[in-house]
């Protein structure tokens, strides 16, 4: 963070400068060496940057820490192999089983792992980040400096963002070029609305981890990954076969969206309780699904956690 | 420099992968249909004996099997023939409909009422098709059945039929494979006249290209990757 700190030029006629004879004098006056007020940065007054310059700080600072993480290249090589593996397994296995045979339908399937590794990837990189701080004693290092918690925390949590979003567009691009192998014709509607849902269900899982993160200590990362991955799509599915809400309410479930991409594009399988169900009997149809109001209810609920996991660490006695 | 390799090769990698494709339009139908599964016949015939009539037949005093001609005619449109006689005396005539023949019955000539009328779904190429199924009912000789699953079967004259049980409201994918076409049955066996099924059936078809969404995933890859690349670089002092 060196830059977190700004030299501001002296406005002309306001600095009270002293006259030649009132300066102290020291033993450097016989050297003859002389520097101006200007190279001296005599008139230069530090301050703090403003809060959105702390973000862009910490945003960098993370970026360069999540630069060297070796999961996220993994999870790239793991994309990498999703047109390798197609290649490899087209001619042994009926993808028409378990998606539509269309272009769309097959980016479905192949995506089909995407829940699962959302929920895990989100909670290693974002659940971990904050409890990390703190276990490695860096945060009380960090949070000595004088910037607001707030930045400190948005700045995390959007390198975060950043990167998921960086990693699952990678995905759908290897997965559209898998498909590319085989068909021709694309359903451009399912895959601007599973697009969306992805970005969406990034900001959903992230800030859902990076709370999970601020409010735990130790084990965030696993605990974050059960109850979004396991526990919630269990409970809501719970309630949706036992008739206390319908289709159209279970859709707007915001943990869903991961399995709503996949589905939308025309796959019957993804990687969670639900769609393993749907996989034997189609419960959902993506779409009727209400996707404006889907993202109002995402945002409101990314919104809701990250603001809760800054308190949370707002609050945070050191 | 390290960083600066990894964000070419990532962007490299979605660059060779552009190739060849294609996009869409949607055409779409809601249907009733109608439709008996095996060959119905006709014979003016005599009865050997006193007895109630089949399960299979549907027999009427001669010239009273006017709703069954009607039917005949038009069996899209018109409404369910009634059930005809349940008892037939011995030595008298009946106009009989039937699929098997009972022993009942002395036939002499039989004529050809009903040719069977599977329905057929054909998915053109580069299409793909949804099918909802509302109901499915069957009408017996005494009363219509509704079904809650039905069977869709994917016919080939190379291989034969391959079906899977689907439930009323579940969306079926209607796959394009080359010289096949679906079928749909009831589940399990059940001597009727006709079928009858509400159901939604839309076909998509596709024509264009997935070009604007590979772009977009390389603008976003790069930009990721770019930052990465600028946010790892090792702050140079002067």
């Amino acid at each position: 963070m060196s830059d977190l700190f700004k030299r501001r030029e002296s406005v002309p006629g306001t600095a009270q400068e002293p006259a030649e004879d009132e300066r102290p004098k020291g033993t450097w006056e016989d050297s003859g060496y002389r520097m101006s007020d200007e190279e001296a940065h005599r008139d230069t007054v530090y301050h703090i940057p403003n809060q959105f310059m702390q973000v862009v700080a910490v945003f960098k600072t993370q970026m360069s820490l999540y630069s060297k993480r070796k999961s996220i290249y993994l999870v790239l090589v793991v994309a990498v192999m999703i047109p390798i593996l197609y290649v490899l397994a087209k001619d042994i296995f009926d993808f028409g089983m378990v998606a539509e045979a269309s272009g769309t339908g097959l980016i479905g399937a192949l995506l089909s792992m995407l829940p699962f590794i959302m929920g895990i990837f989100t909670a290693s990189l974002c659940g971990s980040v904050m409890p990390a701080e703190f276990n490695d004693r860096s945060a009380y290092m960090n949070m000595a400096l004088p910037m607001s918690r707030t930045a400190f925390c948005l700045g995390k949590y959007l390198a975060g963002v950043v990167i998921t979003i960086g990693v699952f567009v990678f995905a759908y691009g290897m997965a559209m070029a898998g498909s590319l192998i085989t068909y021709s014709f694309f359903d451009e509607e399912a895959l601007a609305k599973s697009f969306t849902m992805m970005l969406l269900s990034v900001l959903v899982y992230t800030s859902f981890t990076f709370a999970m993160g601020c409010f735990i200590k130790r084990g965030a990362t696993i605990v974050s990954f059960l109850i979004i991955a396991i526990v919630l799509p269990v409970i809501e599915l719970y309630m949706f076969m036992n008739s206390y809400i319908d289709m159209s309410g279970f859709m707007l479930f915001p943990n869903m969206l991961p399995d709503l991409a996949c589905l939308t594009l025309g796959s019957n399988i993804s990687m969670s309780p639900m769609g393993v169900l749907n996989m034997l009997v189609h419960i959902v149809n993506p779409a009727s699904m209400d996707l404006l109001l889907s993202a109002v209810i995402s945002a409101a609920w990314s919104v809701a956690f990250l603001v809760l996991g800054i308190i949370a660490i707002e609050r945070r006695e050191m | 420099m390290r960083k600066t390799i990894i964000a070419l090769t990532i962007l490299s990698i979605m660059l060779l992968s552009v190739s060849m494709a294609a996009v869409d339009s949607d055409g779409d139908a809601a249907s009733q249909y109608r439709w008996t599964d095996r060959t119905l016949y006709h014979a003016t015939c005599v009865a050997k004996t006193s007895a109630s009539t089949e399960d299979t037949e549907w027999v009427y005093p001669i010239g009273m099997d006017g709703s069954m001609k009607e039917y005949i005619e038009n069996p899209k449109t018109a409404k369910q023939p009634d059930q005809g006689l349940s008892h037939v005396v011995a030595g008298q005539t009946y106009e009989v409909y039937f699929f098997d023949i009972s022993g009942t019955f002395d036939m002499t000539k039989r004529d050809m009422a009903l040719e069977s009328d599977p329905i057929k779904l054909y998915v053109e190429p580069q299409s793909v098709g949804k099918l909802t199924v509302n109901s499915f009912t069957v009408f017996t000789k005494t009363n219509a059945v509704s079904m809650p699953a039905y069977l869709l079967r994917e016919m080939s004259e190379s291989w034969g039929g391959s079906p899977s049980l689907h439930f009323i409201g579940d969306v079926a994918n209607l796959n394009y494979r080359e010289g096949t076409y679906y079928t749909i049955d009831m589940q399990g066996s059940m001597t009727a006249l006709f079928y009858e099924m509400d159901a939604d059936v839309v076909i998509k078809t596709f024509t264009g290209s997935p070009y604007l969404y590979i772009g977009i995933c390389i603008v976003i890859t790069a930009l990721v990757a770019v930052t990465i690349a600028v946010c790892g670089r090792r702050p140079k002092f002067d």
